[in-house]
């Protein structure tokens, strides 16, 4: 195969040189054929035509002599003639000739050119070939081969000895496994505890639990004989985190016995460890499994003395999971007794915690005899608590006593004749006395506790509360009051009360603020309306003392003000009482500029912003300025978003853009036609746009008063000086959504809603003051207080933990 | 007639409540939309007492729900009330002893009754002194004297 090849090229460059010799030889024969056939049929003819005259001559002289010139011109002709047909004859064979060596010639030519394209396809085909050939030539090759062996060899005894490697390793591990299994087979014997099975997230471990004899234990006697097994085997099957010795979950089969605190507090204990940087995890499994074993035991011994403690007016019942027995006492009182740690198996006493009527009592004990009868119950010596029954006995003993002398110590005011006897309690067959427990509203018993709370319930009860309950309980612990301040925790309060607007019980998270004269003042919305005398909180001193407060707005539970004209503006928070100057917020403008504010909430951006509409006197255009609270500076808006309409003026009696749904509103006029309008400014959007009155109001009024009407957008009309219509917009945007509210008669001036309580009772704020008007009789109480009078520029707030510190 | 589902409590006690009160719960009202509530739901975490409470409180909401449905033919939030009544029978429904309560806030916490979980939880912590939370919960207090003063300074407001 190698040498093929080669000897093939051999013959081809044979082949080669031969065809090319050819080629050059016939093209010379071309060449040669071109000059010499002519030449030589040209000799021929003239070697002919010399014959021919040589013959003549010769002739003519053999003929001279005779002169029978007649004959010899016979024989002359003759001669000639036959000289012609030869000549003929000749040209016709080098026509023939010539005509065969023309085809041959082209044949010649056709054939060299077949065979020089079949060599230089075979001389390429063969360059291709010996390049493919090249490497692996025959010396080369040995020399692989030697090498590629050499290491195969070496491989494999690397192979082997790993192999004898693991191989050890694994009879190592037999033996080890080997020994683990006995030691196992004793640790099963001794702790009762095996792993069933083993895999990545989860073990499965059973436990074997010796329940010891309750008839050896001291202060339990008269004990009937039950059929307690003495062994309890449960499983326990432990989640476990990803490779780790994390526990995720714990499950009990049976699962009889409460255990989730036990994990609770494993897991804590686990976190304590990985804090104190002591990687020990596996103990925290060790000490889970004790810990069940130990409550396993003392819940089974408990739930057996319940069971056989039980008398004829005693019935008991363990509640593992409060670790309580509560007594059922016949004639209706349930006595719930909290186990100490230990007992029965540990001279640990019971105590009384709490004694109530059972359920389909629906009366209370009163507390004074609770405390009382507790106060005795748990000074018994330790001999009587020890034992269930004659703890019990002991208490109804007390109980009675106790009762007996409340009634007769409170016969005598006649207080008793007034009611009901509620309650009898046959405390024995024979003698059957009468109880009368006071009627005194339900005592809340602490100490049914709820030690198994999750977490992220403690979290859910928290964000329900209050901002004033929420800060007292800062005091509470340390993780409470960092999970107050948390910021996540505030926003989600905030959204919380956003959420129940509608379902507010009792106390509204609302207050309102307003300024008289030198002051800033706030009150609660709910105390206005309920409380004869509110208190109303003067905040000059806390904040910058007296000054002209002016109220920009208001906006999830922050008030944005600036105290002189034009100058610095504030946040503050009246809720959590904190304050901050914004940096840069001061706006100078010209005598020549009427300017209107508004704050809120930019969504997009996550801040706060102030708008100020510049508007020049007897001018028709209107320039926005934004304040952001974020970047601390104002900034004109961009032309290229939709601007603030022109030929548009803002009426003078919405000082403050009012805040719904992200959007900042004005009340204006149209300067040409005075067609009153809404100006609406989307803070996420950036871009102004008109909003649409209710239909039905358009030329009658002369000026309307925007507000803030629990979320709504409301409109007062003042109509032919005879009414003022209050408007609601309850879809924000949705021009058909206005609605009116109510009509109030005899009204021709200012007067703006801020609060409709359930009862149809509004908050109207006036040029003079607060006032609440009646829906429903027409009434007016005004001045809702004399500390609010003269109010102006009034605003409802939201209570929340939102801080302009944080911002 | 209407449709019957059946709640199961922890005991294996059974109760037979109208599709309409089951809805008041979102837990449930997943179940029914899911369509898996065939042959009873087990709420194995509540136990009878319990549970016979919260379906005597979705029972009175979804009646007190139709009747302001049917006096109210247009229904308003700025509309005249009638459920001073409810919140009435609100807050007598809570008057209960403290482990009912808790039972009631993880029942409504569980089968997602928003409205029952926020008369819960508020009822639970109404009024209470810092005393009082540390011992319901069982919260051991973490800071030294000094600190809760200090904190209780920075709320002094709170305490009023």
């Amino acid at each position: 195969m190698e040498d093929h090849p080669h000897d093939e090229s051999f013959h081809l460059q044979e082949i080669h040189s031969r065809v090319k010799e050819l080629e050059y030889r016939h093209r010379n024969c071309i060449d040669e054929s071109g000059e010499s056939i002519p030449c030589g049929f040209e000799a021929l003819a003239q070697d002919y035509a010399l014959q021919l005259e040589s013959k003549v001559k010769e002739i003519v002289e053999d003929y001279c002599h005779v002169e029978e010139s007649e004959a010899y011109l016979e024989y002359l002709r003759k001669e000639l003639y036959s000289a012609e047909a030869e000549s003929a004859k000749v040209s016709q064979e080098i026509e023939r000739l010539s005509k065969a060596h023309a085809e041959d010639s082209t044949r010649l030519e056709s054939d060299l050119e077949g065979l020089l394209f079949s060599l230089d396809f075979l001389s390429s085909q063969d360059v291709v070939k010996s390049k493919e050939n090249l490497p692996s030539s025959s010396s080369m090759e040995v020399c692989d081969v030697d090498y590629d062996e050499k290491f195969k060899m070496f491989e494999l005894e690397n192979q082997i000895e790993e192999k004898k490697v693991i191989l050890k390793s694994l009879e190592d591990l037999d033996s080890v496994r080997e020994r683990l299994d006995t030691t196992e087979q004793v640790e099963d014997a001794f702790t009762g505890l095996r792993v069933l099975k083993f895999d990545e997230n989860f073990i499965t471990l059973q436990l074997r639990t010796c329940i010891p004899k309750l008839d050896g234990l001291l202060g339990q006697h008269d004990l009937v004989h039950t059929t307690e097994p003495s062994e309890l085997i449960h499983e326990l099957l432990i989640h476990l985190k990803d490779k780790t010795t994390e526990i995720t979950k714990v499950e009990m089969l049976p699962n009889d016995v409460y255990i989730g605190d036990i994990i609770v507090a494993a897991d804590s204990l686990r976190q304590i460890r990985l804090h104190s940087a002591l990687l020990d995890t596996r103990s925290s499994l060790q000490w889970l499994v004790a810990k069940v074993k130990e409550r396993i035991i003392s819940a089974t011994l408990r739930k057996c003395m319940a069971k056989s403690s039980k008398t004829i007016r005693h019935t008991f019942e363990y509640y593992d999971k409060d670790e309580t027995i509560v007594a059922h006492i016949a004639g209706g009182i349930d006595a719930f007794l909290k186990v100490s740690d230990g007992w029965p198996l540990l001279n640990s006493p019971l105590k009384l915690a709490s004694l109530k009527n059972s359920e389909n009592h629906s009366n209370g004990i009163s507390l004074s005899l609770i405390c009382k009868v507790e106060e005795l119950a748990n000074s018994l010596d330790l001999q009587t608590r020890q034992n269930l029954s004659s703890f019990m006995d002991a208490i109804e003993k007390i109980l009675m006593q106790q009762s007996r002398e409340q009634l007769n110590s409170s016969e005598p005011s006649q207080k008793f004749d007034m009611k009901e006897p509620n309650f009898y309690c046959p405390i024995t067959s024979s003698a059957v006395p009468l109880l009368t427990l006071m009627e005194e509203p339900i005592i809340e018993s602490f100490f049914f506790s709820p030690t198994n709370l999750p977490p992220e319930m403690m979290e859910e009860i928290l964000l329900r509360l209050p901002v004033k309950s929420l800060k007292r309980f800062k005091c509470v612990c340390t993780s409470w009051r960092s999970l107050i301040s948390e910021t996540l925790f505030t926003l989600k309060h905030a959204l919380m009360l956003e959420a129940s607007k509608a379902t507010t019980y009792k106390k509204s998270p609302y207050g309102v603020i307003t300024t008289s004269r030198y002051h800033l003042k706030s009150c609660c919305v709910h105390s206005l309306y309920n409380e004869p005398m509110a208190n109303v909180f003067e905040h000059d001193g806390e904040l910058l003392g007296r000054d002209y407060y002016q109220v920009v707005g208001t906006c999830n539970g922050l008030i944005c003000f600036h105290v002189d004209y034009n100058k610095s503006f504030y946040l503050w928070n009246p809720t959590i009482k904190v304050q901050q100057r914004l940096r840069g917020s001061d706006l100078e403008t010209g005598d020549e500029v009427v300017v209107n504010y508004g704050f809120g909430y930019d969504e997009s951006e996550d801040d706060y912003k102030i708008v100020a509409l510049l508007q020049q006197r007897q001018q028709l255009k209107t320039e926005a300025m934004i304040y952001s609270t974020r970047q601390k500076l104002w900034r004109r808006r961009s032309s290229s978003n939709t601007c603030f309409p022109s030929g548009v003026v803002l009426a003078n009696k919405s000082r403050s853009g009012i805040y719904i749904n992200g959007t900042l509103n004005w009340a204006a006029t149209h300067s040409s036609s005075s067609v009153s309008t809404i100006i609406s400014y989307d803070m996420s959007r950036d871009a102004f746009k008109e909003l649409h009155g209710p239909g039905s109001c358009k030329r009658g009024c002369f000026t309307m008063t925007l507000g803030d009407l629990r979320g709504c957008l409301s409109m007062v009309c003042y109509c032919k000086g005879a009414k003022a219509d209050v408007w609601v917009m309850k879809e924000f945007g949705e021009r058909d959504s206005w609605s009116k509210l109510l009509s109030i008669p005899g009204l021709t001036e200012f007067v703006r809603p801020l609060w409709i309580s359930r009862g149809l009772v509004v908050l109207l704020e006036f040029r003079s003051g607060l006032a609440l008007y009646n829906c429903a009789n027409g009434k007016f109480q005004y001045p809702v207080q004399d500390s609010l009078s003269g109010c102006r520029d009034a605003k409802v707030y939201v209570k929340t933990l939102v801080s302009p510190r944080d911002l | 007639m209407s449709k019957k589902i059946i709640f199961e409590s922890s005991e294996g006690e059974s109760f037979e409540v109208d599709e309409a009160v089951a809805l008041e719960c979102q837990t449930i009202k997943n179940m029914i939309e899911d369509d898996c509530t065939d042959g009873g739901i087990p709420l194995a975490n509540v136990n009878s007492a319990t549970l016979t409470k919260v379906i005597d409180y979705c029972k009175k909401h979804v009646e007190a729900a139709a009747a302001a449905e049917a006096n109210a033919g247009d229904k308003d939030i700025y509309g005249a009330n009638k459920d001073i009544e409810l919140k009435t029978w609100d807050e007598e429904f809570v008057k209960v002893d403290q482990p009912l309560l808790f039972d009631l806030m993880l029942a409504a916490n569980f089968l997602i009754i928003p409205g029952l979980l926020d008369l819960t939880c508020k009822t639970m912590m109404r009024g209470k002194t810092v005393l009082q939370i540390r011992e319901i919960f069982h919260i051991k207090k973490d800071y030294t004297d000094a600190e809760e003063a200090e904190v209780r300074k920075e709320n002094a407001w709170a305490f009023e």
